[in-house]
């Protein structure tokens, strides 16, 4: 599926379990190392402090950040 | 003179929002922080605004119009003071525990997002505050504030700022870190202060 649809299916999203079915669905990615790549290859957003080393943590703040901006 | 219904919509809005507020502490520092990072960048553009208006009046001041170039640097100029315009957010995440934290720099905002957990914990049934729910997120917030004040400047792309550039993911921890306890260390000083000079009564 086309790169840019994908990221407006996410953007769209409402929730984090939604955009990441759609991460799932439409890349094959499972992995959360792969997912991370993924979003932050698509979306300008970097993760610059941390409390904890919880990798599954860092994709669920990114993902609930770019989801959440079109409310900001 | 007001009903009595419409004060009592207005007593359960005033309510909601101070029940709404106990999932949020330290606002009044992040505030502070979002307002100091909006002063120094629109200090930076506006020192290249002068700069750019007076290029201008030069190049011009013979009759000539403004050049492509030039009208390329205003719109370049007008775009990054715009992204410049940074805020700080709060989100509450599922995380695999409550030492968990992060902030996230997306666009223009500087979102901190912290253990929904600890945001449900921090009343108790009874209404009284959960002590420990509200230290742990004061920490956080405190922690992750202190990333933003210190190194932000590698992505608001201004020199000047707080230095990141060079320093180990461990010193900046350690940077944070150390914020942090001298942050919450001043406020409580700071509200024990305020409490007794300003909220006791002593008449």
């Amino acid at each position: 599926m086309e790169r840019k649809k994908i990221q407006t299916l996410i953007e769209l999203a409402i929730t984090f379990e939604e955009a990441d079915q759609i991460i799932e669905e439409y890349t094959g990615y499972k992995t959360d190392s792969e997912k991370i790549a993924y979003i932050r290859g698509m979306f300008d957003c970097r993760i610059i402090g941390r409390v904890g080393n919880d990798l599954h943590t860092d994709y669920v703040a990114l993902l609930t950040s770019i989801i959440n901006q079109k409310w900001r | 003179m007001l009903e009595s219904k419409r004060r009592n919509e207005i007593r359960n809005k005033a309510g909601n929002i101070i029940k709404a507020s106990d999932r949020y502490h330290f606002i009044h520092a992040t505030y502070a922080c979002q307002l100091m990072i909006k002063e120094i960048v629109s200090q930076h553009y506006k020192e290249e605004c002068r700069k750019l208006s007076q290029k201008i009046r030069e190049k011009t001041k013979n009759g000539n119009e403004i050049s492509e170039e030039l009208m390329e640097e205003y719109n370049h100029l007008m775009i990054m003071a715009k992204e410049g315009r940074a805020h700080i957010d709060i989100d509450y995440i599922e995380t695999s525990s409550e030492e968990e934290a992060r902030v996230i720099k997306i666009n223009n905002a500087f979102v901190i997002n912290l253990p929904k957990s600890l945001a449900q914990r921090v009343t108790n049934e009874d209404g009284t505050f959960n002590k420990s729910a509200v230290s742990k997120i004061r920490n956080l917030m405190a922690h992750e504030l202190g990333h933003i004040v210190l190194h932000t400047d590698e992505l608001l792309k201004i020199e000047g700022l707080q230095g990141s550039i060079g320093i180990t993911e461990t010193d900046k921890e350690e940077e944070a870190g150390f914020f942090a306890n001298e942050i919450l260390q001043m406020r409580d000083e700071r509200n024990r202060v305020l409490h007794s000079e300003v909220f006791d009564d002593k008449t």
